[in-house]
């Protein structure tokens, strides 16, 4: 069997994965932030915004980013769509990570911070954030892992990705089984540490709030 | 601006593929529930054999993609398909069903885990069985706060549903699909698409939300302990966030 084009399909699938997390860490960053600022019509626009895209399938996202877009004039490539649609998809997930994380440090914690005279400004980059950040870590992995299993999305638009050409390999060469092992081998090899080591970072993380 | 006798021709289509939505994730999420429920029981097994082998089940299924799973399927059987009586539909319920029953195995076991060990050597104390313990005390204790996460289980399914039109099964993304063919119009199909997907979907997120907040009122101890489990994602994040702070008072 010839893997040179795995490899290749396999970078695709990285690049939309890798792109998509970092848009969706940069929407759930700014919807955390802005739901973080406590005015009433933005908290609910955004809620009900974050609630909508959950509704709406990954697919469907993909399908108005990069077929109906197109129709105004605005024409993204395949490995484009997907990171934008897929990005904003899983954003709207991230930002209720980052909520929950920052939700996590108490208020008396804040009151005491604020007893001692410190600025809310000060409070929040000494007091939460540091609190915040390892609890929104292991989510963040998670979010990775559950793109990487997206990015087969892709293949709907024409990204060369590994199901694509999986499929294309499948026609061409009627290595039906073995690519078929391939495929599954590459997701359990990537997938699977990355998830174990999200859990073994919770469970830390969640021991050392119980301990707090 | 595509004229109403477009629209009409949208929704006949739409509908008519709202039906093959609707059967697909209503098998899809009935085998789901029951065979991850099996799984979750297989997990916690006293047989340490049975328990790896639910466990690896569970990791591999979660790790694979349920596309990657229908179009492995669907290409791989391809000629053969007919030969075995096999259909798309078929396919897109067992990767629907392989995918999601290992997510919710692993939400009910870290449910049951979360069930303290001392209840376990309780019940053993007084002569009962591993089975008897887990129908009689684990059980009871776990559903309510599970049932919530069932109803995510629920909304994924109909979310992954979308996938099966990739290999040609006749449910409400294809059709849009085919209604995009018909009139070119993309971006007013898909929106509309999207907001068949979301009358859907949304009574169901409000509802899960209100469940938690009620399974919380009801039972409200008990789910806190056992909720540490659930995965994070699952749940909304004031209430992870309110569990976490019963979780701080209970230590």
């Amino acid at each position: 069997m010839n893997f040179a084009p795995f490899f290749s399909a396999l970078g695709v699938t990285l690049q939309v994965a890798i792109g998509a997390w970092i848009v969706a860490t940069i929407v759930g960053l700014v919807i955390a932030g802005l739901r973080e600022l406590e005015i009433p019509i933005v908290d609910r626009l955004l809620g009900f915004v974050v609630t909508l895209v959950r509704a709406t399938p990954e697919l469907v996202l993909l399908y108005i980013v990069f077929f109906g877009i197109a129709y105004v004039g605005i024409r993204f490539d395949a490995i484009p769509a997907a990171v934008i649609a897929l990005g904003i998809s899983e954003g709207a997930f991230v930002s209720e990570y980052f909520r929950a994380a920052i939700l996590t440090v108490t208020p008396r914690q804040r009151a005491a911070a604020s007893s001692l005279g410190m600025s809310s400004m000060q409070t929040f980059r000494f007091i939460v954030l540091p609190q915040a950040v390892p609890f929104s870590i292991p989510p963040l992995v998670n979010a990775f892992v559950g793109l990487l299993k997206m990015a087969t999305l892709a293949s709907a638009v024409g990204a060369p990705e590994l199901i694509y050409i999986a499929r294309e390999q499948m026609a061409l060469t009627g290595d039906i089984l073995q690519i078929a092992l391939l495929i599954i081998i590459i997701y359990v090899i990537i997938t699977i540490p990355l998830t174990l080591a999200a859990s073994e970072m919770e469970t830390r993380v969640r021991s050392r709030l119980a301990a707090a | 601006m595509p004229g109403p006798q477009v629209w009409h021709q949208w929704l006949e289509l739409m509908t008519k593929g709202l039906w093959g939505t609707l059967q697909l994730s209503l098998i899809s999420s009935i085998l789901t529930i029951l065979f991850g429920a099996v799984l979750a029981v297989l997990a916690v097994s006293p047989y340490k054999i049975v328990r790896g082998i639910a466990r690896g089940w569970i990791e591999v299924f979660r790790a694979i993609p349920v596309l990657a799973m229908m179009i492995l399927l669907y290409f791989g059987f391809g000629p053969f398909a007919a030969a075995f009586g096999i259909n798309a539909f078929m396919i897109a319920v067992v990767a629907l069903t392989l995918s999601m029953s290992a997510y919710q195995a692993e939400i009910f076991r870290g449910a049951i885990r979360g069930v303290p060990a001392s209840q376990w050597a309780a019940a053993s104390s007084i002569g009962m069985s591993h089975g008897m313990t887990l129908r009689r005390i684990v059980v009871p204790q776990v559903i309510p706060p599970l049932i919530p996460a069932v109803v995510n289980i629920v909304i994924g399914v109909i979310k992954l549903s979308s996938l099966a039109s990739l290999i040609t099964v006749g449910e409400l993304s294809l059709s849009a699909t085919q209604a995009v063919a018909i009139s070119f119009y993309p971006l007013h199909v898909y929106v509309l698409l999207g907001c068949f997907y979301a009358v859907l979907i949304l009574p169901l997120i409000y509802f899960s939300r209100w469940l938690e907040r009620w399974t919380q009122r009801r039972f409200g101890l008990v789910s806190a302990v056992i909720d540490r489990g659930l995965l994070s994602q699952y749940s909304d994040a004031k209430e992870e966030a309110e569990l976490l702070e019963e979780e701080r008072k209970l230590v």
